[in-house]
Formats: C-alpha cells, sequence, structure tokens
C-alpha cells in the first residue's frame, strides 16, 4: 500500500494500490476509488445525477487519463512527489498501448503517408447499457460469479467485472446521500418531487430493477455517464417497456430530461424504429415522442438513426419528414432491407441482423452483442490511381508505398490500366487489413473494459474482454474516402488516353507530376467533363460499379483478428477535406493542394448537375448490400422544396425509389445557398444553421472553412 | 423520327405530379413578351453566349467569322453564327454553349426512362414541354406513344395554338395537358404574344369536349394581363369550364428568364416583380369562378 500525501487523484491511487498485475483490474480499481471519491452532482433541471468530469476521470479504459492526470498535476508543483510515484507506477502500463510496436516496415510506411489508417482509437461500442437498469447489479452480479464458475483460472478478469458493478452501488449510494442533503433546503414542489424520485431510484436500484421510466432514466444516464457517453442504441426499443408503464406527464418530462442531457454531453447516436427478423414494424409510442422532441428541439446531438423497411407506417415516414423539413439533418434514414442484407452475408442471422444500432458517426453493431462498429480503419481509395501512375509511388510524396504494376505508359488498352489499378487496391487492402488487425491485436493487450465486457453477450460466457475476441460478433468494418474522385479520374483515362486519343498517359503522367502545370487545358478537360459519376452516365457508373463490388468484395474474404470478417462503409463525417490533403494531383482535376472530396458515397461536391434522381441512380450502380458499415449519401435540399407543397410527397418517392432498390442510407441537409453563402460572411446571423456533413450534424458557422465550402459546393438539389 | 429540343430536364417537380423528366423543345409560335425560355422560341439550333462569365481568354477566336477580337474585347456577331458549336468545345468558362440538339425520339426516350423508378413511387411521368410541343406534332406523338407503350405517362404543356388534330391525337394517349390561358381580351393576347387567342380558346374547347384531363396555366405579368378587367374576363372563363379542368393555376412572372433572353441576344424585358400580394389578390379575383385556383410555387 503506497501513501499519498495528496488526495488529488482518486484514481490513480485505486489503479496504484491494487495488488493485481491485471491492467483490467487495475483500471476497475481505479474507478471504484473514484466513484468513492470523485465530485458528483444532481442537475436540478433536468433532475438527473451526473459525474463532474474535470474531476473523476472515468473513460471507456482509464488509458486516455494519464495523460490528462499528469497535466492537472502541473498545476499542483506542491505534489511533485506523488506525481512521481503515479508516473513510476503509471507510466509503463501507458507504454505498452503503443500500435508502431505492432506494426511491420511497409505498414508502418503507409501509416505514415496518411492514405491509410487504422487503430487510432479506441472506437466506439454500443453495450447493454440497459441491463442495469433492467436487472440491476445484483442479478448481473450473480451472473459474473455464474461464469467464474465455468471458466476456471479468469478470476482478475471476473473480479474487474466485479469491481465495474461496485461502481454503480458505491455511485447509487452517494446519489441517494446527495439526494436527502438537496431536499433539506428546497421547498419547490418540483425540485422536492426530482430529488424524491432519485431517493426513491436509488433505494432499489440499481441492485434491483428500475421499476418505471423516470428511475430507468436516472439509472441509464449513470451507466452512460460511467462508460464515457457513447452511443445509447436502440432506445425507443429498450426503453419501451419502462414507457408504457408510465404515467404520461412523469414519462414525458424525463424523456426531455435525458434529451437534454444526451445534448449536453454531445452523446453520439441513437437508433429508433426499423423491423424484427419477421420485418414486423417495431415503431412504438416512444418513437413517435422521440421524433416530437427532436422536431421541437432542433438539437444535432444525438445523432438520431431512423430505420426504415417495407412495412414502416406512413405516419412514421411522416414524422420523420416534419423533422428533416425544419433543417435539423435529423435522423438520418436507414434501410433495413439493405443493412439487414449486409450483416447476414457476414453470417449474422436475421435474429440478430435486425437488432443492428448505429454507433458513432454512423457505424453499425449489434446492440450488446458485437464488437464492430468501431471505425477500425480508413482508406484513401484514389491512391491507388496515384500508384497505378507511378508505378507504386505516391504522387504526392514519392514514396514507394504500392505495387510495381509497371510503366503505365506500356498500357495499351484502358483493361490493362484498370487491371494494374485493382491490383494496387488489393495490395492497399492487404496492407489496411493488416494494419487493422494489428491495431486490434494491440487493442486486445492492452485496452481493458470491464464494464463492456460485462453488458456485451459472450465476454462473460468466454471469459474474454470485449476488446479480446469476447462479443459473440467481431467483425471489422473499413472505411472507404474519396470513392467518386477514384471513378472520375479512371473515367477521364478512360476516355480522354484510350477512347478518344485526346492526350496519351505519358503526358497524364507528365501532368500529374507537374500537378497540372504547362496542362492547363489538360486541367480544364479533366475538372468539367461531363464523365463524372453522380449524373446516371452508364459509362462512369459501370466504373464505378466495377471498383465499389470488386473492393467490397475482396473485403468481405479478409478475416479480423477479432474472429469475424471486414465489410466497408462510408462515412466520410467532417474529415472529407484532411483525407482530401493526403491526395496528390489526380486525373479528375484535383490540384495537389486542393482538398474538396466527396463527402459519402455520392459525387464530387458541385459534379452532380442532373439532379437528385440522377445522383441516387448512379449510387445504386453498385450493390449495397455488400457494406456492412453504413453507405451514407447526403441529399441536400433547397429549403423551398420542403416548404411547398409537393415537397413531402417528392422526399418520400425520392426515398422509397432509392430504397426499394436496396440503397442503404439518405441524409437529407434543408437549406439554401444563399443562407449558406450569408453564413460565411455573417456567422453570428446564422449560429442556428445545421447542416448534414457526411453522417453528421454540425452547426454551419462551426466547421471550418474550408468545410464549409465543400457543403456550399454540394450541388443544391433544387426542383426545376 | 427526330425531335430539336434544348433541354431534358429531371426531377421536375412542377410540371404535372409527381417526379417527372421534361423534355424542352424547340420552335414557339408565340412571341411572348415575358418569355422565360427565351431560347426555346427558335426552332434551330443557337448558341448561348453569356458575356458576364466570359473571361476574354480567346480560346474561341479563330474557328469562324462570328467571334473576333476588337480592342482586346471578345465581340460576337450573331449573324454570321452558324452555331457549329467549335467555340463552346474550347470554352473553359462555360460562357458559350450550344443550345438545341436533334435526337432521334427513341434516344429521348432512353434518357426519359431513366427515372421510372421515381415515376412509379410519386405518379410522375414524362411532360414534353417547349417552345411549343406542336411546333414538331409528329415527332411528338411518337415519343407520347413510345412512353405510353412503355409504361411512362405524359404530360404537355402546352400554349394552344397549334392544329387541333395534334391535340387530339395526344388527348386521345392519354396525355394530361397543362394549358397555358395567357388573357382572354382579344386585342390586348395579340400585343402581349404576336397572336390573336381565338384557336387557342377553340382548341381548349375541343380537348375538353374529347374528355381530356386538363389543368388551366395563367401567367400573369403586372401591367400586362392583370388588370381588373383582364381578370373579371378570365373568372368567366373560368367559370363557363367550371368542372371540366381539374384546377387552374397562376404562374407569377419570374426572374429566371431575364440573363437568359440577352444570352440569346433577345430584348430583355423589365417588369414590376409580382410579390405575395399580387398573387393573393389575383387568386381572390379568380375563385369566384368556381374553379379550385393554385399558386405555382407556394
Amino acid at each position: 500500500m503506497i501513501e499519498f500525501k495528496t488526495k488529488l487523484e482518486p484514481f490513480a491511487r485505486g489503479f496504484i494500490n491494487c495488488e493485481s498485475d491485471y491492467f483490467g483490474k487495475k483500471c476497475a480499481a481505479g474507478w471504484v476509488q473514484q466513484a468513492k471519491e470523485g465530485n458528483i452532482k444532481i442537475n436540478m433541471r433536468t433532475g438527473l445525477c451526473t459525474i463532474d468530469n474535470d474531476s473523476v476521470l472515468f473513460n471507456y479504459t482509464g488509458l486516455w487519463c494519464f495523460d490528462e492526470l499528469k497535466d492537472e498535476f502541473k498545476d499542483h508543483p506542491e505534489d511533485k512527489e506523488d506525481l512521481d510515484i503515479i508516473a513510476k507506477e503509471i507510466e509503463p502500463w501507458t507504454q505498452k498501448h503503443n500500435l508502431s510496436r505492432y506494426l511491420n516496415d511497409l505498414e508502418s510506411r503507409n501509416y505514415c503517408e496518411g492514405h491509410i489508417t487504422g487503430g487510432y482509437w479506441e472506437g466506439h461500442a454500443v453495450p447493454d447499457f440497459v441491463d442495469v437498469c433492467r436487472y440491476g447489479t445484483d442479478y448481473l452480479r450473480e451472473k459474473i460469479e455464474a461464469n467464474r464458475a465455468l471458466n476456471p483460472g479468469k478470476d482478475d478478469f471476473y473480479d474487474s467485472c466485479i469491481l465495474s458493478m461496485d461502481v454503480f452501488d458505491i455511485l447509487g449510494e452517494r446519489y441517494r446521500n446527495l439526494a436527502k442533503e438537496y431536499l433539506k433546503n428546497r421547498t419547490d414542489p418540483e425540485e422536492v418531487e426530482k430529488l424524491n424520485t432519485i431517493i426513491r431510484t436509488f433505494d432499489h436500484a440499481p441492485q434491483r430493477p428500475c421499476r418505471d421510466f423516470a428511475e430507468a432514466v436516472i439509472v441509464l444516464v449513470m451507466v452512460l455517464c460511467v462508460d464515457g457517453n457513447d452511443s445509447p442504441g436502440y432506445f425507443d426499443q429498450y426503453m419501451y417497456d419502462f414507457w408504457k408503464v408510465t404515467d404520461s406527464d412523469i414519462r414525458r418530462k424525463y424523456l426531455d430530461a435525458i434529451w437534454e442531457y444526451f445534448h449536453e454531453t454531445r452523446i453520439w447516436n441513437l437508433t429508433i424504429a426499423g423491423s424484427d427478423e419477421n420485418w414486423n414494424d417495431m415503431s412504438n409510442d416512444l418513437t413517435y415522442a422521440i421524433l416530437d422532441i427532436v422536431t421541437e428541439k432542433k438539437y444535432q446531438t444525438p445523432n438520431l438513426t431512423a430505420r426504415l423497411h417495407r412495412n414502416s407506417p406512413k405516419k412514421l415516414i411522416e414524422a420523420i419528414y416534419r423533422s428533416l423539413a425544419t433543417g435539423c439533418g435529423l435522423p438520418g434514414i436507414y434501410n433495413d432491407e439493405a443493412v439487414c442484407v449486409a450483416l447476414e452475408r457476414l453470417g449474422i442471422p436475421p435474429v440478430d441482423s435486425h437488432r443492428y444500432v448505429m454507433n458513432g458517426c454512423n457505424q453499425i453493431d449489434i446492440q450488446g452483442k458485437s464488437h464492430m462498429g468501431l471505425e477500425d480503419g480508413e482508406v484513401i481509395m484514389a491512391k491507388a490511381v496515384e500508384f497505378t501512375l507511378f508505378n507504386g509511388e505516391s504522387g504526392k510524396t514519392g514514396n514507394k508505398l504500392g505495387l510495381e504494376t509497371g510503366d503505365p505508359t506500356t498500357f495499351e488498352s484502358f483493361d490493362e490500366f484498370y487491371d494494374a489499378f485493382t491490383k494496387q487496391m488489393d495490395y492497399m487492402i492487404n496492407v489496411i487489413v493488416g494494419i487493422c488487425n494489428a491495431a486490434q491485436k494491440e487493442q486486445a493487450d492492452n485496452i481493458p473494459g470491464p464494464l463492456r465486457s460485462v453488458l456485451i453477450e459472450g465476454c462473460l460466457e468466454k471469459g474474454l474482454e470485449y476488446k479480446n475476441r469476447g462479443p459473440i460478433y467481431g467483425h471489422g468494418q473499413i472505411l472507404i474516402q474519396a470513392f467518386a474522385e477514384t471513378v472520375d479520374s479512371l473515367a477521364n483515362i478512360k476516355k480522354y488516353v484510350y477512347d478518344d486519343k485526346r492526350y496519351t498517359m505519358a503526358e497524364v503522367v507528365d501532368a500529374m507530376h507537374k500537378d497540372y502545370v504547362g496542362y492547363d487545358e489538360m486541367y480544364h478537360t479533366f475538372k468539367n467533363s461531363e464523365m463524372k459519376f453522380g449524373n446516371d452516365i452508364e459509362y462512369v457508373d459501370s466504373i464505378a460499379r466495377d471498383v465499389m463490388d470488386h473492393f467490397n468484395s475482396e473485403l468481405l474474404k479478409k478475416p479480423t483478428y477479432r474472429g469475424g470478417f471486414y465489410s466497408s462503409g462510408c462515412s466520410p463525417f467532417v474529415n472529407a477535406p484532411g483525407a482530401g490533403r493526403k491526395l496528390g494531383t489526380l486525373p479528375n482535376g484535383l490540384k495537389t493542394d486542393e482538398c474538396l472530396i466527396a463527402d459519402s458515397i455520392g459525387a464530387t461536391p458541385g459534379c452532380d448537375t442532373h439532379g437528385p434522381t440522377a445522383l441516387l441512380n448512379s449510387c445504386l450502380s453498385f450493390d449495397q448490400t455488400l457494406p456492412g458499415s453504413g453507405f451514407i449519401l447526403n441529399l441536400k435540399f433547397d429549403r423551398a422544396i420542403f416548404n411547398s407543397s409537393e415537397g413531402e410527397e417528392v422526399f418520400e418517392s425520392l426515398l422509397k425509389s432509392y430504397f426499394d432498390r436496396k440503397g442503404q442510407m439518405v441524409t437529407a441537409t434543408v437549406v439554401s445557398r444563399e443562407e449558406l453563402l450569408d453564413a460565411q460572411i455573417h456567422p453570428e446571423d446564422h449560429r442556428d444553421l445545421i447542416v448534414r456533413v457526411g453522417g453528421y450534424c454540425d452547426y454551419f458557422v462551426n466547421i471550418s472553412k474550408s468545410l464549409q465550402e465543400n457543403v456550399i459546393a454540394r450541388t443544391s438539389h433544387c426542383g426545376a | 423520327m427526330n425531335l430539336t429540343y434544348f433541354n431534358i430536364q429531371r426531377f421536375c417537380i412542377h410540371d404535372g405530379p409527381g417526379i417527372r423528366t421534361t423534355v424542352f423543345l424547340k420552335g414557339c409560335p408565340l412571341n411572348c413578351l415575358w418569355c422565360h425560355n427565351p431560347e426555346s422560341k427558335s426552332r434551330k439550333t443557337e448558341m448561348i453566349y453569356y458575356t458576364s462569365k466570359c473571361t476574354g481568354c480567346g480560346r474561341c477566336i479563330g474557328f469562324c467569322d462570328a467571334r473576333s477580337i476588337v480592342d482586346g474585347h471578345i465581340v460576337y456577331d450573331r449573324s454570321k453564327c452558324t452555331a457549329c458549336g467549335k467555340c463552346a468545345g474550347r470554352c473553359f468558362a462555360s460562357a458559350v454553349r450550344v443550345c438545341g440538339k436533334t435526337e432521334d425520339t427513341s434516344d429521348i426516350l432512353a434518357e426519359v426512362k431513366k427515372d421510372v423508378p421515381f415515376y412509379k413511387t410519386s405518379g410522375g411521368g414524362m411532360t414534353v414541354s417547349g417552345g411549343e410541343p406542336s411546333m414538331q406534332a409528329d415527332g411528338v406523338l411518337e415519343l407520347i406513344r413510345a412512353a405510353k407503350e412503355s409504361g411512362i405517362s405524359s404530360a404537355m404543356e402546352t400554349c394552344g395554338f397549334g392544329s387541333p388534330d395534334f391535340f387530339r391525337e395526344a388527348a386521345a394517349l392519354g396525355t394530361l395537358f397543362l394549358y397555358d390561358i395567357k388573357g382572354v381580351d382579344r386585342e390586348k393576347h395579340k400585343v402581349n404574344t404576336g397572336v390573336y387567342p381565338d384557336r387557342i380558346h377553340e382548341n381548349l374547347d375541343m380537348l375538353i369536349s374529347a374528355g381530356a384531363e386538363i389543368i388551366i396555366r395563367m401567367p400573369l405579368i403586372p401591367g400586362k394581363n392583370d388588370s381588373e378587367s383582364d381578370l373579371s374576363l378570365l373568372s368567366d372563363f373560368l367559370a363557363a369550364r367550371k368542372d371540366l379542368i381539374r384546377y387552374a393555376e397562376i404562374m407569377p412572372y419570374h426572374e429566371l428568364g431575364r440573363d437568359k433572353n440577352a444570352a440569346v441576344g433577345r430584348e430583355v424585358y423589365d417588369p414590376i416583380l409580382p410579390g405575395k400580394q399580387f398573387s393573393h389578390s389575383w387568386k381572390d379575383s379568380l375563385t369566384g369562378s368556381g374553379v379550385e385556383i393554385r399558386i405555382s410555387g407556394e
């Protein structure tokens, strides 16, 4: 037992004084100490109990907090002795958490180039948070012990799981006492009611199950808070049992309260509606109450996902439309008909595939059963065009990172060029899969998550951490960037080099080398070419189909470290401009210092000039039941359309036509171009302006200038 | 059979029910002061030149007598232009483009067919517009017939100034008519559009008696055809056809045609822009007709 001079850092003291060598157990012991001593508070506006994040460093693992902790001690030089102890005892654990030790030379060099990324953070997961509300910690402890008996030799792991239950019991007790304390000097009847609700909740919870919606919300918030406010998951389903037994005034009040909490903590993604394995519609009163709240409050968080399918009722689509018509950009609309098929290809049976939820921006998980939607990695596909043009070298840096597929000036046909391109793409897939598997192993070795291991099925049963092959499904997801740019580059090469013979390959390679300097004509020709993806032109879309289906099918063959297979997704989120900067000069007319690239599976901003029906048709040219991680398509609508009498019918028709043909997902932004331009000049007048970027909503004035340009350039699909 | 068009526009949501693809044909027998599709007037292919977009780079010079550089500025002499389109192929600024393309109806239909899945979910289809479809009567009928065979319903935007046989035949193919009535007063109509309205009104009544589906569209232009007596005549005109037309739609003047007029070398019409109060007072004056009155875009 090490004596500390100060009481500053409970987590570190708990961690260091835990006598185990098992990292997970040490972390759990740190959390227990934190639960005992950290600052807690009751928000009197919402009537919910939270942890003061400044003092309590609960997180997915506690790993990140070590750095923050060192920072914190910098402000307290008098506590130097404690810091020395902490540095000595904790630093060695953090040093293990280092991806570069797991990568081979080729992987490292590709990683440094930046067009392939993976394993950069711990990632999302959607455990069954509600298990604590639904069953209580007493039951969960019994479950942990029962599984301990079946898996001898894993006591440290099961101890850590028990400790994570202790955290809730300790917090529950403290919240109850704090509420009693508050009650002493409160007279406002509403506040008294809120405090009494907290007291009655923790009179029996979290040990025993919650009895109504108010109790379930209070306990759920405690769990989400401790876990780190990730994605709540299938909220309208798992909370419905509580919702339906609660008085309508009270449940609406607590729904409002938790929505405020979600908004304040910028919680990630929440899923509603959808179908069961027999295609029965799962929407309920709570689904509509949530859509009402979103329509009313226009918050951009949580990112709301609404699931549709063949039996979705018309009134649900109408409620979704009402929300979208406010311009809040929510919900994002997913198609069960495509997503469930994609998940079933991965071997997930319908009974589970129909329980999918979105997490993070737009990755797919099976709540409480999987660890797969954490965004393993991302690949900037257009880099394969560079490698093909430069025989394996990066156009941006000259580094040899691809395959030697031969001097492109010797290719006699587009087929030969395309063949070399697919070899480069396959090679990139191998490299990214290598990186992602190394990252998965690194995380399995070094990132424990006892709480999540209790709340994700399979972990307790196998005696394995949720990062370390514990969950039932351990698939992986690799996201694609710069797809439209890849297709447009290939289309230009096919048309202008091989079909029309307007330029020689040598000229194109030279122009790319020189960033189009001295090749003005070629630059304009390539940039203004009509052969751009998103315009329903078969010449281009057939290339899109070949590239995407090839990429997606190849990925599905690659096993993950976690015991599943990879599939692809596309949710560029706010990092599309960042990805654009990783690219050199491309034959689609992209100069090396430009970063305007597609922010979804749709067209390069400004390149889809034939309206939304053409864009949707183009995106249906490839098979959207292959990618298992969310294939986002952003549609931007003029506010005028949503305000017109035809708007609703038109939107529904577009959506239905896309979804009938197995498109995966649509987001819709309602905004006028003028509004955006004005917002750049007068941001103060447009603080309410929300745009969807990739799979995510944000305030337009808060996003970077380059991203703003991206949103503006994205074609405004106004009807004629 | 060939048709000359200047645009095939997809995702049109104001040219009839649902999501539609509109084929804008070249050539119009009327010469309305306020025309907002001036590039449709001539039956021939012509060049559209936006001087505001021209960067003066000079890449378009040297292929013909129509374009030259005088005192460092590009001068375009429309009278010498054969609309060969070479300049447009060289222009990076998209300041010049060819307006008008002649294609076989089967090629046009192929483009229209691309949005069949959207017609199905929205109850939309193809709209033939212009210009004036009756100027290319045989080709239009062939296109409508072929569309029908492909399960695509058709609508037609027309000024009504054409051969009765053409309209009768189109009606027999189940075409929905979006039929312009630009005024009832004969003399004013002549001034505003260049023709007397008699034939237009006769064709309308012929279509009504043939049982065609009809939506009346009324471009109302402040100071041109919106006086109290104009509206009163129009109201009576509608009342006489009450129950025989689906509804009547007011089309307020909009500015889109302004730049285009200049770009195709025509006089720019610059009336007072009607505000919402105009459209609503027009609507009030016409409601007494007993026909449902709508305002386009609202």
